[in-house]
């Protein structure tokens, strides 16, 4: 009961999150002087650092300007790509900077890449081909790549979730390079990169308010986090406790980190499931991770109580066959899609079309039980863990991508 | 002529310890030259150098460390550069410093710390390198993510601007070379003479009148310095602040420190063996980014990591010649003939 009160004063808020705050003040402050004392340190100020006065969010058309709601950390001005010119005509040279490729998100993302998107588009005569390299989570490693696929001739670049400001030095480099630098999954603070994101906080706060109606308004839920210091992870976070603030009776139970990954989450839900015998009401879980949180249920022999399911096939599966386990549910990262889009923003910026804003967003999808038939194949079971894809016209439609650029066109019909 | 000068190609490879990394450095730009030509151009060395510099120093601050022995691997070294680069990018603005001078200060100065702080533990309490780095590296790895929860803040312009470099001609090619220019001269010095023999052996050491305790702690000190420049150099190639990306250094570091020859019984590690080695690492993961490993990258690059470090310290087993007298007691055994001229 006490941890929650600590908890919920801390969303309301931030600056005074009690022993963390003093820790993080402490410690910075005796860092500054080498061990001594200093007081009044404030460092989240550093993660508000991006908050917009020139956010040309207005100008946009009314049906994209709610896909921005709750948006802090990105940059919301003008694009600095609007008049981009491409150091040379197509064929395209693509680099993919991934980060990591270790979870079934990034598969499906890079299978989607290799097997779908470049064929498609080398048919088309726009892109000759796509380098990839692989940073295993080494920043420094990562930055020595984007630097390297920059000198190799890259005529655009991609990375999906990538540092905050890390690799802001090797995005400059691109950038005055001419290469088109797409941050997928945002969350990058420099104006050197164009971004594409879905609104993850939004997500969270839409999967939030789902799973509290469901709850009838009342209970205890348990925060399965993703990995608790990536953008993405505290923007869903973000969402799940706006969401649930709106239900005065629902109180949270606890937050726990599934790291993104379905066997850490399930660890770090049947770890808290031990030390907590009281009855949870709801469990608003980051994907992947949804999966988990379901097995340590089963395997902790608890009800399987109503979930935020995220995308992963076995949730969905679960739902399909007990069609009052959840009312509804929003995805906010399908892999392939995400993909999809970040390609489709990157080639429609190479052709020249202009991009209008910094930072392109995207809305979630609505998942409802009538969609399960068409999303999940016959025979999908409640382990499966990959993803659902959404079409991708209804997940990000050509008209609605329209209107995100000065001269829009179809990037498979267009040209250099 | 070319023989006789000092550091001719010639007396690298005389350099028993030095064999190894230089033929693997050898090997490896020629790949690069054929395969990745764009490094020996202005953008390509400046992203060359400004990438390896941090791995540089951090093994450079390791090495004396290493001398000092026995199994002295400074495992702290990542974690403690990530806390001096909080320290430097969201730290001393705080307190409305951010000149050159003040954050060289404060890094140095930090480094020294923490390093003293452990090689005290080391040399009074008499408790392994190991453990104490260990324990120092889960501390401060946990302790950065406490400080500091997600990465933001932008380092001072002068520095933040070297991850963008387009030249080598600037503080990121000086910084280092004044580095190396420091190291050449400590590593003369009597004091420095004291530190390998403890190394070597402290018996023999504390029989000849060398004081252990502060020597030890002297090793530290040195390795304090270089930690700082370290992570000044790391904190120019992420232009901001970070709780875990400095981590990986400490693997990437003991990794160079022993492709570049330092024996870990103590005693033996060379300042320019430790700067080749890392001049490999960084060099093996660019020669692997010229390969477009598709979809099976992140499997393909670790698998090559793993195996070139495997083949090469074989390598320079054989090369150093530190195998040989195994491998002639072995060949006796099975009824062979020992090699020539090895007892």
């Amino acid at each position: 009961m006490k941890k929650t009160e600590v908890f919920q004063s801390a969303e309301t808020v931030p600056n005074s999150d009690g022993r963390r705050a003093f820790l993080q003040k402490g410690g910075l402050a005796s860092l500054a002087v080498g061990g001594s004392m200093l007081g009044l340190l404030d460092v989240p100020r550093a993660f508000a650092d991006t908050a917009d006065a020139t956010s040309v969010v207005p100008s946009l058309p009314p049906e994209v300007q709610k896909y921005y709601e709750m948006v802090t950390t990105t940059p919301l001005g003008p694009s600095i790509y609007r008049d981009f010119k491409p150091k040379k005509s197509a064929p395209w040279l693509i680099g993919y900077a991934s980060s990591f490729g270790g979870n079934t998100w990034r598969i499906g993302a890079r299978t989607e890449l290799q097997e779908v998107l470049l064929p498609k588009y080398k048919a088309a005569g726009l892109v000759k081909d796509v380098i990839t390299t692989e940073a295993n989570l080494d920043l420094s490693k990562q930055i020595q790549q984007i630097r390297q696929l920059v000198d190799q001739g890259c005529d655009a670049i991609i990375t999906i979730g990538a540092a905050h400001t890390a690799l802001n030095g090797a995005i400059k480099y691109a950038y005055d390079h001419g290469v088109l630098f797409v941050a997928l999954q945002g969350g990058v603070s420099s104006p050197y990169a164009l971004q594409v994101s879905g609104n993850y906080a939004l997500c969270g706060k839409l999967q939030a308010q789902a799973l509290g109606k469901r709850m009838g308004g009342k209970g205890k839920v348990l925060i399965v986090q993703g990995i608790p210091q990536a953008q993405a992870s505290n923007d869903f976070q973000k969402g799940h406790e706006a969401g649930l603030k709106e239900y005065p009776d629902i109180k949270i139970a606890g937050t726990v980190a599934g790291n993104w990954v379905d066997s850490v989450a399930k660890t770090a839900v049947l770890q808290f499931l031990a030390t907590h015998p009281a009855a949870i009401g709801g469990i608003a879980a980051q994907s992947p991770g949804d999966l988990g949180a379901m097995s340590a249920l089963q395997q902790a022999g608890r009800p399987i109580v109503p979930i935020t399911a995220g995308g992963e096939m076995g949730p969905l599966a679960y739902w399909r066959d007990n069609p009052e386990w959840i009312d509804l549910t929003y995805q906010g990262w399908p892999p392939g899609n995400e993909m999809q889009e970040g390609w489709e923003v990157m080639l429609r910026t190479l052709q020249g079309q202009g991009p209008k804003i910094a930072s392109i967003m995207i809305g979630p999808g609505p998942i409802t039980h009538g969609d399960l038939a068409t999303f999940l194949p016959p025979g999908t079971t409640t382990s499966s863990n990959e993803w659902v894809s959404p079409p991708y016209q209804s997940w990000f439609p050509t008209k609605t991508m329209d209107m995100y650029f000065e001269r829009p066109a179809d990037p498979l019909q267009g040209k250099g | 002529m070319v023989a006789d000068a000092k550091w001719s190609a010639g007396r690298l490879i005389r350099q028993r310890s030095l064999r190894t990394p230089v033929i693997l450095l050898v090997i490896l730009l020629v790949i690069a030259a054929f395969h990745g030509p764009h490094l020996f151009t202005s953008d390509g060395l400046a992203g060359g150098l400004v990438g390896a510099a941090p791995l540089m120093l951090a093994t450079l601050a390791m090495t004396p460390i290493a001398i000092a022995g026995p199994a002295g691997v400074d495992l702290s070294i990542g974690p403690a550069m990530t806390l001096i680069n909080i320290a430097i990018v969201m730290g001393l603005p705080e307190i409305g410093l951010s000149s050159p001078l003040a954050v060289f200060a404060c890094a140095i100065g930090l480094g020294v710390l923490l390093q003293v702080v452990m090689g005290t533990l080391i040399a009074v309490l008499r408790v392994s390198t190991v453990v104490v780095t260990l324990a120092v590296y889960l501390v401060l790895d946990g302790m950065n993510s406490v400080i500091l929860p997600q990465s933001g803040g932008t380092a001072p312009d002068w520095l933040a601007s070297w991850g963008s470099a387009s030249t080598i001609f600037s503080l990121v090619l000086y910084v280092p070379l004044a580095a190396f220019v420091l190291w050449a001269l400590v590593s003369r010095t009597t004091f420095f003479r004291n530190i390998r023999l403890m190394g070597a052996n402290d018996r023999t050491a504390f029989v000849s009148g060398i004081p252990l305790i502060p020597t030890r702690i002297g090793a530290h000190v040195v390795a304090g310095v270089f930690v700082g420049i370290a992570s000044v150099m790391y904190t120019g190639l992420i232009g901001s602040a970070d709780p875990t990306a400095g981590t990986p250094y400490t693997l990437s570091a003991v990794t160079a420190l022993i492709i570049g020859g330092a024996s870990l019984g103590g005693g033996h590690a060379k300042g320019l063996g430790s700067v080749l080695g890392a001049i490999d690492i960084w060099l093996i993961s660019y020669v692997l980014s010229t390969f477009n490993f598709g979809l099976d990258a992140s499997y393909w690059v670790q698998f090559t990591t793993g195996a070139v470090l495997v083949a090469s310290l074989i390598a320079g087993g054989l090369l150093t010649g530190s195998s040989r007298p195994r491998l002639a007691r072995w060949r006796k055994r099975r009824g062979g003939q020992a090699e020539p001229g090895v007892s």
